[in-house]
């Protein structure tokens, strides 16, 4: 039985939708962001970096999302195994999506985090530069490779959320995404929404019908998204 | 056979490492910055953005440093647990953590100008800096207190690797010189490091690449 730590909408969602869309037995246990437990001793022993998630395993705590999602789909066969000869093309986008554009989204969501308060507007100019010409990439490889971005794929369950986010984050923000510029990517994750496991991903999470080609923002039934 | 397409002391270092330690056949190709080479149409086929590493592998062409040492490894069974030992938990969870926040925290450190243009290249250096410390603070404390065999001076790994390289630029190639990251402050890291760097493959993929000394520990600038 695995245990997710997690706060709505965060990237504990990816995980979740992962674990939902394999019928993988598990329990979620709250991390309540407006006490910031994230940081409390008990989350630092699961995972010493304070980021949401973390899962607990019978192999003990795994964190960081990519991580997770790599170890679940070599666990359960969710994904090209080690031997398979798809399984280079899976990695390179893994990473991709996880240090190149889920980095540039904690960038742009967390501005003071990496450039004073002047340089935020000219920073998120950039950073949504960039994301936009990672999304043409994928989109590309999506076109490429279809069982990679499958609706159910590891894949498309990374990017879902992803998508999702680039729609809400910062709050406030001038919109500056359109999924219909990525009609792969559009939809492997609108086919994605409309399954059961992640209809009741969205409910636990209060993410409304069309959270991934239609986002608003979280109405969680308990803990908070920031 | 690997084809590596390589430029000197860039991540591609990293890649070169790992398949030196892993004594598998391959062919080293390097490009040329300044000549454009990483815009011609033949290595775009390779690497759609044009960025280095690349590596081609009888299953196509590969990008993304970690994506390449990982799958190397899962590929010939060494220098990482494997997919099914109960270690593969800590061991992923720390290598996508080197990768998505020392990696990143690197490059604003050697060059800030990229978040923002010239004008707040201190402030940004500055953050990093500050964020880097606390990071590596807290993966100095967890090899002390667990010493786990994929990051260890007694034997070589990818995440090992990954990490010497990183420490190597975020000593030498800091932007402001008051914010180079010394090794000597994380003994663990350092013990690390100074074990890495007497390694025959390490050596060799160094000397390769222009690198000699104590080229991750206490790298000339």
């Amino acid at each position: 039985m695995y245990v997710l730590h997690y706060a709505p909408d965060n990237a504990s969602l990816i995980i979740r939708l992962a674990l939902e869309e394999a019928g993988l037995p598990y329990r979620t246990s709250l991390v309540d962001r407006a006490i910031r437990a994230q940081d409390s001793a008990a989350y630092r022993h699961l995972n010493p970096a304070g980021l949401i998630p973390a899962l607990e395993t019978p192999d003990g705590p795994i964190f960081e999302t990519a991580a997770i999602l790599l170890w679940l789909s070599d666990k359960h066969d969710l994904g090209p195994k080690p031997d398979a000869p798809t399984r280079g093309t899976y990695l390179k986008w893994l990473f991709f999506l996880s240090n190149t554009v889920h980095s540039d989204l904690r960038q742009l969501f967390y501005p003071s985090q990496y450039v004073p308060a002047d340089a935020v507007a000219g920073h998120h100019a950039l950073i949504t530069a960039r994301l936009t010409q990672h999304f043409t990439l994928l989109n590309d490889a999506a076109a490429d490779h279809p069982q990679l971005f499958a609706p159910t794929a590891i894949l498309t369950t990374y990017l879902g959320p992803l998508m999702r986010w680039c729609v809400l984050y910062p709050v406030g923000q001038i919109q500056w995404f359109d999924l219909g510029l990525y009609p792969h990517l559009a939809r492997a994750v609108t086919a994605l929404e409309n399954r059961p496991a992640a209809r009741r991903a969205a409910i636990a999470e209060g993410l409304g019908a069309s959270p991934f080609s239609a986002p608003g923002y979280s109405k969680p039934p308990e803990g908070t998204p920031l | 056979m690997y084809t590596l397409h390589a430029i000197p002391d860039f991540a591609s270092l990293i890649v070169h490492l790992v398949l030196e330690e892993l004594g598998q056949p391959y062919s080293l190709h390097t490009l040329d910055f300044d000549s454009g080479d990483l815009d011609t149409p033949a290595f775009r086929a390779i690497h759609p953005f044009g960025k280095i590493p690349a590596m081609e592998t009888p299953d196509g062409p590969m990008f993304e440093t970690a994506a390449i040492t990982l799958w190397l490894a899962d590929r010939h069974g060494t220098l990482a647990p494997a997919p099914t030992a109960p270690d593969r938990t800590e061991f992923l969870s720390w290598f996508f953590f080197n990768n998505f926040s020392l990696h990143t925290g690197m490059m604003a450190l050697v060059h800030p100008y990229r978040p923002g243009g010239e004008d707040i290249v201190f402030p940004v250096s500055e953050t990093a800096h500050a964020r880097l410390m606390s990071e590596l603070g807290t993966l100095d404390a967890m090899i002390a207190a667990r010493n786990p065999r994929w990051l260890s001076p007694d034997q070589p790994s990818i995440l090992t690797y990954h990490l010497a390289v990183l420490m190597r630029w975020m000593k030498a190639f800091a932007y402001f010189p008051e914010h180079a990251i010394d090794s000597t402050k994380f003994p663990a890291i350092h013990a690390i490091l100074r074990a890495m760097e007497s390694r025959p493959a390490a050596i060799r993929a160094a000397a390769d690449e222009g690198l000699t000394g104590t080229f991750f520990s206490n790298p000339e600038s």
